[in-house]
């Protein structure tokens, strides 16, 4: 399972993330438009590799592009992904 | 000539257009319209609801006594404060609309507000609070645009 992550992963990826100071991932960014009580919006949301959480934690900050989201939820799949969503800094 | 129900509305989004957190982002009809941008917040939205009309006289054209439910709804958008955001917007729009008239000829009363309803599921907090008024006024069944 965890190859055929990598090659998901390798393949499907479409933005790094960085975490914390340094550490870099790959990572499938998604951020699909949303309405939330009539507001328009979106919900980012990353899918990685479950090895390359490292020590991420709900609250941490990290960044996409140019764009800083705090972590709100880390949903592994039990396959060795997980489902990381987030929440725009500004 | 508009609908009495018109020109009262256009007369609180008079009354509710430069307050301090909500500024110029006053708007009509607007929750079912479009979504509201992240530009347009935080925002008041001006609505009104349901109408009970009672007739005050026997003959035609009857004198219609009418209570109408106005609607000031906040909306905000934020990372944190959300509560004090929407009480901020709750004291700016009871002290617009407490003199207790929305013109000479119809009287305006807090009736209710609602529990503030935060939801978190988009990419920033969103809350909204509405606050229910209820105006009073009246006009003659065959001129409903008059207020009397």
């Amino acid at each position: 399972m965890a190859a055929v992550n990598a090659a998901v992963v390798s393949g499907l990826a479409n933005a790094e993330v960085v975490i914390g100071a340094s550490s870099r991932a790959r990572v499938l960014f998604d951020r699909a438009y949303v309405d939330v009580l009539g507001v328009a919006s979106t919900t980012p949301a990353m899918r990685m590799n479950e090895c390359d959480l490292g020590g991420l934690q709900n609250g941490d900050l990290v960044a996409i592009g140019a764009d800083d989201f705090r972590v709100i939820s880390i949903e592994p799949d039990g396959a060795g992904m997980a489902l990381v969503r987030l929440e725009v800094q500004s | 000539m508009p609908h009495a129900r018109e020109t009262l509305r256009n007369a609180a989004l008079t009354l509710l257009t430069g307050l301090g957190t909500t500024g110029a982002r006053v708007y009509a009809d607007r929750p079912q319209a479009r979504p509201l941008l992240a530009s347009e917040l935080p925002a008041l939205m001006v609505t009104t609801g349901s109408e009970t009309v009672e007739q005050s006289t026997i003959h035609g054209p009857a004198l219609l006594q009418r209570e109408l439910e106005l609607q000031v709804i906040g909306v905000v958008r934020a990372l944190t404060g959300l509560d004090d955001t929407l009480d901020d917007i709750a004291l700016e729009v009871e002290t617009a609309l407490g003199g207790g008239t929305l013109s000479t000829l119809a009287d305006v009363a807090l009736a209710a507000i609602d529990e503030p309803v935060i939801d978190g599921s988009g990419d920033m907090p969103v809350a909204r609070q509405v606050m229910r008024y209820r105006v009073t006024y009246a006009t003659a069944a065959n001129v409903p645009g008059t207020l009397i």
